[in-house]
């Protein structure tokens, strides 16, 4: 039953699909060329916090740290708390764990530290937005579901904290999520760590001068942390995220490039620049997404496989290489198949059968000639239908 | 029967009698108070505050009681997700042997189908009706088999020989089935035609019969007889009745056959290569088994276990005409001929048997030739075998020539990457999309950040699929244009990079609609060369390192696609430039100030409504929020210009428009209030609806696809004939083959194909009659699978910590855990100790699944002994305990308790004796005082877990197999005796008298005690102490001390002899004092008596003289008198 693997690509998704399934992974030739081989301190990292939640797993890594077999053990919950590496953002962690996170023996409560905002993975301001309002989809309701910053920490020193809560399930909920709705409101967070606080102003003062032009809704609110709560280097970002009227969330982010290690020389950000970069970032997003920003995809479709044997379908935007391969490795793990399809070319007949909600911009633009231009909103869409695998939670104990 | 007998007289006496008169007075004031109850109404009208509630808390519980029974009603709605075509459904006959199975199967089956089948081997598949096919299994008699009939039986037949009663095996298997989701139950009465006919013992016997199988399965449950035998066969009229019942029956599958798939198999074919059973006849084998898919749809690569064999993975499974598919729709027909079946569709289907006319495989059709082939049919298939395998791989071939030379490698070097023809394909699918790419580089080179753009692209990682186009809202047209150009270009750059990028592109923006993404993402050859490929890069940095001047250091950075690293969004900086306002057009609609759908435009709602009229004015209300102004203006304004040019055309047209408007509107209006009436339902209400809309959309959603696309994404759906293909099965499987044995492949997700630790609520069965003992053996049979394992019995204390039992309790649940296969929970089991033997009642426990884990918390209580070998105070120190200072220290601060409940702690220990402790306790303890530590100790339950093979067994050892002997089976069978401890041992118990101290009463006290209370001194006196006796010491005297108490001794002797003779003398006087006392006293009497007579005669004589003058009578009496 053993999978095999070869590389490091694509190993968080690996790790949770085989935790979710049960089944032992085995993972060859890690980084065997490189010239430093073998699994970095983030990934050993990674392999402990997957340790604290679950029980009875084993990991075994060879002397080089190029292979890695990996028994899975069940899914636990209850109390963790993980330090988490400084190599990567604590996004890294947080992202492993939301896969599982509903199919614990006890509700989650993890408590992660480290790296809250980083310019690579995804920041917890990001997880926040984009996720919970999946996550709040597929269990049926936020009750007990929480994300709370308590710190935040940047690279290079980190010093961030975050909380994370999360009911257990015994099964989700399947989930007809076709119409994107309009954008009606943004909302973000400005934060400047051991940096002025006019930093923050001059990016919310950039970003909303230019999203302004799109909707006049804009709120961004300003985190300035002070002493501890700051961190331990220093640093800024902005986070912005689109909430449309049918409670789906597109989001996205910046963050101000690390204070440069010695003797290196790294561009300095600009925070109007960085502000900009933040709006071209979820404009493009908006441009793309369907009911689930690109963050959002994999999660969406872990989700929609690892459900009760019934139809879910959601609208997503292109789908991009992350949330690809993890098709395939649903399908490897699962047996499951998402049929995709660009929602345009769904014949009248088969939208006509399903319900009101279904009818979105494509489907009009095919009945109605009479329509002067079709609607702009963006990229062709994607529409992903999977029927669920009829996935319990084995762990929760029945009194 | 009809003979009229005697009424039975009512008693008009007594105690019954005198409690049905006032019953029926009390019935007679009933209908009298009618009326006066009609008043009590009508003031509980006028007056309600008279008669509200006066008992709140009986009014509490009723209301209680009444919103329980109303809760109670409601069930959880459920998706349904039962197939539109079912498959036959499995009607299973259970009995005892002996009992008739087979005869009324034979029968069965010529009612439905008008054959006659004589050698009945495995399921047999009938139609039965229009829309029913059913599958007849025989359940052979031994618990395996009715394990496994119980789970996949939707109808049972339970058959019972009238003669004989009911038999230990019926009632085995209802309990076995109970846990598994009781199917539907008749019972077939056979054998009644030993009774002789229509008497009173056939009749009570029947009676007896139908209330002890109604007490165990409902009141009321179906009972049929067989009354009789004609022709070695049921009468026809028992069986038509039988059947009739059968084929209306309707079911309700249980939850574990929702959740899991099965293929109960009727057919089975050895696909393993002749030569490789050749050279080694014990090789595994390939197997290929058939049958219909039933409880949920089947996947390719499931996980399979078959009961008594073991868990296989589906290696290949394909789908089959149906071999016994359910007659056409002749709806054009009359009625009656829709109804019934003619000859042609009845079929029949049972290929173990030899029975079923054609025969599909995967690529061949077998004609069965029935007649002296079909008690051979596995040899006819032998020998049609390689025949037909030629020219079926032949006809077998889906892929063309062309195909296959694409999916053909060639290797150069052992070790060198195979070279697949697949890369030039892809080239030349790639072509149309690297004319986007190159319209990307054209647009780009418009703007002025093109060589930026180019230099970031090649340096970019494999990860480019996230990357984002530029350019890529390029107008269509335009890329037709350059469309042509870009071929030779293409050819130019033959790079693996730029081939890359077009790909990247093409997957991030999706310029063109038709992209396939199903072959993006699962088509192989594609998902191969998007791992496996390897991009080169070169870095300039590290390519010219010289190492102390002489040698370069050839540092090739290779990075693997398979090594990339894991970011879930990789951060480009490219950027659509958002502030041009083409770009910005692009995603106007996404936003509310965007332009709305016609149907949700909120101004052009409202021009429609204006256009309906007046009327009703609530629609305002409704669509009030609209947030377009200004277009919906001049939507209006241009509707209104239209209408005006063709109002006649249109008027129709608006006509239609408004009354369904107002239809909705009242069917919405409708529905609203119908759920106001009943305020509690609404939530229920709510949910019923989202189960049916889901049910709906799983049943439409795939509905139009064609099946080899459908399986893919459903997998094979129940109803359907399939064939799968199962590798790596043992020999033993084929070579004790036996058909009249059930073969289910049951299926089961992923998840639950492992094994772990499986804690359950165990009971033992009230009918088994011994308890059953911790780490003594079972069998379980839990979800599919019947195996052996160890399980540990403990119960679950009020801290949640589970205690070890050594035995279950006698009638009271348990846990209990063992390692096994995880199944969800929820799931029944039970368990038996042996299958084989018949003498008891073999179902030993039954329970349910609670937890799965992979560790266990099972602990037994430990009590450490020692003793204290020095007290002070409160301080003891404790040896025997620990063996060293170690173990002391692992329990320093330990609670420990004598066993005279004194409580202290463990403080230190001490180095004299190895293992000795420094303790304190609440008060001062005794040596001889015995000093514990309660400790619970973490078990481990033994990992032994081995599924039940019978079905490899031969046919010998079917009937005979034991699975792991109990400790005390193996001592006993081996005669080993354990030695006894001898503390353990009983022995006459020796009690001595004890003698007790007298009560002493200080001095004081016993001044002030009331006189009766006080010791008396003569009881002190005569009651010697004995222990003072015994413990009296021997004075001895000084010389001058004796001297004076030999004199005083003297003294004594000589006073006491003194005494002597004065107490004889007074005696002696006494004595004669006395005498002489009563010598006087004589003579004083005498002296009187003397006296006496005197007076006596003097009055006598006075008294004669007296009478004489008085009378003669007189005087003679007063004579008389003084004689006297």
């Amino acid at each position: 039953m053993t999978l095999q693997f070869d590389g490091c690509a694509f190993l968080r998704q690996r790790l949770a699909l085989s935790t979710l399934s049960y089944t032992p992974i085995k993972i060859k030739n890690i980084r065997s060329q490189e010239n430093e081989p073998g699994l970095r301190d983030f990934e050993i990292n990674l392999l402990h916090l997957l340790e604290k939640i679950t029980n009875g797993s084993k990991v075994e890594i060879n002397s080089t740290g190029t292979s890695l077999y990996y028994v899975p053990g069940t899914l636990t919950g209850g109390v963790v708390e993980h330090e988490c590496s400084l190599q990567r953002g604590i996004g890294y962690f947080l992202e492993l764990v939301l896969y599982m996170a509903p199919f614990m023996k006890t509700s989650l409560e993890l408590r992660l530290k480290g790296v809250t905002n980083d310019r690579d993975d995804p920041s917890v301001d990001l997880i926040k937005y984009s996720a919970i309002s999946i996550m709040k989809r597929f269990l049926g309701s936020d009750d007990g579901l929480e994300l709370k910053i308590t710190k935040r920490g940047v690279k290079p020193n980190g010093g961030g904290e975050i909380l994370f809560r999360c009911p257990t399930k015994m099964k989700l909920r399947p989930c007809q999520w076709t119409d994107t709705g309009k954008i009606k409101r943004i909302r973000g967070v400005a934060y400047a760590l051991r940096v002025s606080p006019s930093l923050a102003n001059r990016l919310i003062d950039t970003a909303k001068g230019l999203l302004l032009k799109f909707l006049p809704d804009v709120y961004i609110y300003i985190d300035h942390q002070k002493g501890q709560n700051a961190g331990l280097s220093p640093g800024y970002g902005l986070t912005l995220a689109a909430e449309t009227k049918n409670g789906s969330v597109i989001s996205a982010e910046s963050c101000s490039i690390p204070r440069a290690a010695e003797g290196d020389t790294t561009a300095i950000t600009i925070p109007e620049e960085l502000a900009k970069e933040a709006v071209f970032k979820l404009l493009d997003e908006i441009y793309k997404a369907g009911v689930i920003d690109s963050f959002g995809q994999t999660l969406t479709m872990n989700y929609m496989a690892l459900n009760q044997a019934d139809v879910s379908k959601v609208i997503t935007g292109p789908l991009n290489a992350y949330s690809m391969q993890y098709l395939r490795y649903l399908k490897q793990f699962f047996q499951i198949m998402f049929k995709i399809e660009n929602s345009a070319e769904i014949p009248k007949h088969v939208s006509d059968k399903m319900d009101d909600d279904m009818s979105d911009s494509d489907e009009e633009r095919n009945d109605d000639d009479d329509d002067d231009d079709e609607l702009k909103t963006g990229s062709p869409k994607i529409l992903l239908t999977a029927v669920g695998i009829g996935y319990h939670n084995l762990t929760k104990t029945l009194i | 029967m009809d003979e009229k007998h005697k009424s039975f007289r009512k008693q008009t006496t007594g105690v019954k009698a005198e409690r049905r008169k006032k019953k029926k007075k009390e019935g007679d004031n009933d209908q009298q108070n009618t009326s006066a109850a009609s008043t009590l109404e009508e003031a509980k009208r006028r007056n309600p505050k008279a008669f509200s509630i006066q008992n709140p808390i009986k009014a509490q519980q009723e209301f209680k009681r009444t919103q329980d029974i109303k809760e109670k009603r409601i069930h959880l709605p459920e998706v349904d997700r039962s197939p539109l075509e079912p498959p036959p459904v499995v009607v299973a006959l259970i009995g005892p042997a002996k009992v008739g199975k087979s005869l009324l199967m034979k029968c069965l089956i010529k009612h439905f189908t008008r054959q006659k089948l004589t050698d009945i081997r495995g399921p047999v598949t009938i139609v039965s009706g229009r829309k029913r096919r059913i599958t007849f299994i025989e359940c052979r008699n031994d618990i395996n088999s009715m394990i496994d009939v119980a789970k996949i039986a939707d109808l049972v037949l339970l058959l019972i020989d009238a003669k004989f009663g009911f038999e230990m095996e019926t009632f085995e298997f209802l309990n076995i089935a109970q846990v598994y989701g009781l199917p539907r139950i008749m019972g077939v009465l056979t054998h009644m035609d030993l009774y002789k006919t229509m008497n009173k013992q056939l009749n009570k016997r029947k009676t007896q019969l139908k209330h002890r199988f109604w007490t165990e399965i409902y009141q009321g449950a179906k009972l049929f007889l067989m009354s009789g035998m004609k022709n070695g066969e049921y009468i026809q009229r028992d069986v038509q009745n039988l059947a009739r019942f059968i084929s209306v029956m309707k079911f309700k599958p249980s939850t574990w056959k929702t959740a899991h798939p099965f293929v109960v198999a009727d057919r089975m074919e050895d696909l393993t290569e002749p030569e490789l059973i050749r050279t080694n006849p014990l090789c595994s084998r390939t197997v290929c088994l058939y049958g219909y898919v039933r409880g949920c749809p089947i996947k390719s690569d499931t996980p399979i276990h078959i009961p008594g064999c073991g868990d296989y993975k589906l290696s290949n499974i394909s789908a089959l005409p149906d071999p016994c598919g359910l007659p056409g729709d002749r709806s054009t027909k009359t009625k009656q001929a829709r109804r019934v079946l003619n000859e042609k569709e009845r079929l029949l289907y049972a290929p173990f048997s030899g029975v079923g006319g054609i025969v599909y495989d995967k690529d061949a059709v077998y004609i069965e030739l029935g007649g002296s082939h079909s008690h051979r049919p596995s040899n006819n298939n032998e020998k049609t075998r390689p025949i037909n395998e030629y020219v079926a791989n032949i006809l077998s071939t889906k892929q063309t020539i062309e195909e296959k030379v694409a999916s053909s490698q060639l290797k150069l070097f052992a070790d060198s990457e195979p070279i697949v023809v697949e890369e030039e394909q892809e080239m030349e699918r790639r072509k149309m999309k690297f004319a986007k790419e190159e319209d990307v580089d054209n647009d780009d080179s418009s703007d002025d950040d093109d060589v930026q753009e180019a230099n970031s692209d090649e340096g970019d990682e494999v990860d480019d699929d996230q990357e984002e186009d530029d350019a890529e809202e390029m107008d269509e047209q335009e890329e037709e244009e350059e469309h042509s150009d870009e071929e030779p270009e293409q050819e130019e750059f033959g790079n693996s990079w730029k081939e890359n990028i077009s790909k990247k592109f093409a997957i991030s923006y999706v310029p063109s609609k038709n992209i396939n993404w199903t072959q993006l993402v699962y088509g192989d050859h594609l998902n191969k060369t998007n791992e496996n490929s390897d991009l080169e890069e070169n870095d300039s940095d590290n390519e010219n390192v010289e190492v102390g001047g002489l040698f370069h250091v050839s540092q090739r950075k290779r990075i693997n696609a398979n090594d990339q690293e894991d970011y879930t969004l990789k951060t480009k900086n490219e950027k659509h430039n958002w502030d041009l306002d083409e770009i910005y057009d692009l995603i106007r609609d996404c936003f509310v100030t965007g332009k709305w759908e016609k149907d949700k435009d909120a101004a052009n709602l409202l021009a429609e409504d204006d256009a309906i009229g007046d009327d009703d004015d609530d629609d305002d209300e409704l669509f009030g929020d609209f947030e377009d102004l200004e277009t919906g203006e001049k939507n209006t304004a241009e509707e209104n210009e239209q209408m005006d040019t063709d109002n006649d055309e249109d008027d129709n047209k608006e006509k239609t428009k408004l009354e369904t408007k107002k239809a909705n509107l009242k069917s919405a209006f409708d529905a609203e209030y119908d759920q106001s009436k009943d305020p509690d339902s609404g939530y229920l209400d709510e949910l019923k609806k989202e189960v049916e809309i889901q049910t709906k959309l799983n049943r439409s959603e795939f509905e139009n696809m064609p099946d080899d696309l459908r399986v893919l994404y459903e997998g094979y759906r129940p109803g359907m004939y399939v064939r799968c293909e199962l590798t790596q099965i043992p020999c033993e499987f084929v070579n004790n083959f036996d058909a009249r044995y059930v073969i289910v492949l049951g299926g089961m997700p992923v998840t639950e194909s492992h094994t772990g630790y499986v804690q359950v609520r165990l009971k033992k069965h009230r009918w088994h009659k011994k308890i059953l003992k911790s780490k003594d053996p079972l069998i379980i049979s839990l979800g599919w699978r019947r195996f052996q394992t160890i399980p540990y019995y403990f119960m679950q204390d009020h801290n949640m910590r589970h205690r070890l039992l050594k035995y279950t309790p006698q009638h009271m649940y348990c846990h209990a855990l063992f390692y096994g296969p995880i199944t969800p929970q929820n799931t029944g089991f039970v368990a038996v100790q042996q299958t084989a033997g018949k003498t008891d009642f073999r179902v030993t426990a039954t329970g349910v699944v609670l937890d799965l884990d992979k560790s266990t918390k099972i602990v037994k209580k430990l009590k450490l002994i020692g003793t204290p070998f020095k007290i002070f105070k409160k301080t003891a120190f404790i040896k025997g305990m620990f063996n060293t200072s170690l173990e002391v220290a692992k329990f320093q601060g330990a609670s420990i308790r004598t066993v005279s409940g004194i409580r202290g702690q463990i403080k230190k220990f001490v180095k004299e004796h190895p293992g000795g402790f420094r303790a304190t306790f609440e008060d001062k303890i005794l040596l001889s005082d015995i000093v514990f530590l309660r400790a619970w100790l973490p078990l481990q339950v033994p990992k032994f877990y081995t599924p039940v093979t019978n079905l490899l067994m031969s046919m010998e050892q079917k009937d005979q197999w034991q699975g792991l002997r109990s400790l005390g089976q193996l001592k006993r069978d081996k005669n080993i005796r354990n030695e006894p401890n001898a503390d353990s041992l009983y022995k006459p118990i020796e009690r001595r008298e004890r003698a007790f101290r007298p009560l002493k009463i200080p001095t004081q006290l016993q001044r002030d005690l009331p006189f009766h209370l006080k010791p008396k001194a003569a009881e002190s006196t005569t009651m010697k102490d004995p222990i003072e006796e015994k413990q009296r010491v021997a004075v001895v005297l000084e010389p001058e001390e004796k001297k004076m108490a030999d004199i005083m001794k003297m003294f004594t002797t000589v006073y006491k002899d003194r005494l002597k003779a004065k107490q004889k003398t007074q005696v002696n006087r006494n004595s004669q004092h006395q005498k002489q006392q009563k010598i006087q006293e004589l003579k004083h009497l005498q002296k009187h008596k003397q006296l006496k007579r005197m007076v006596y005669k003097k009055i006598g004589q006075m008294e004669s003289r007296k009478n004489k003058t008085t009378g003669r009578h007189g005087k003679h009496n007063n004579n008389d008198s003084i004689d006297e």
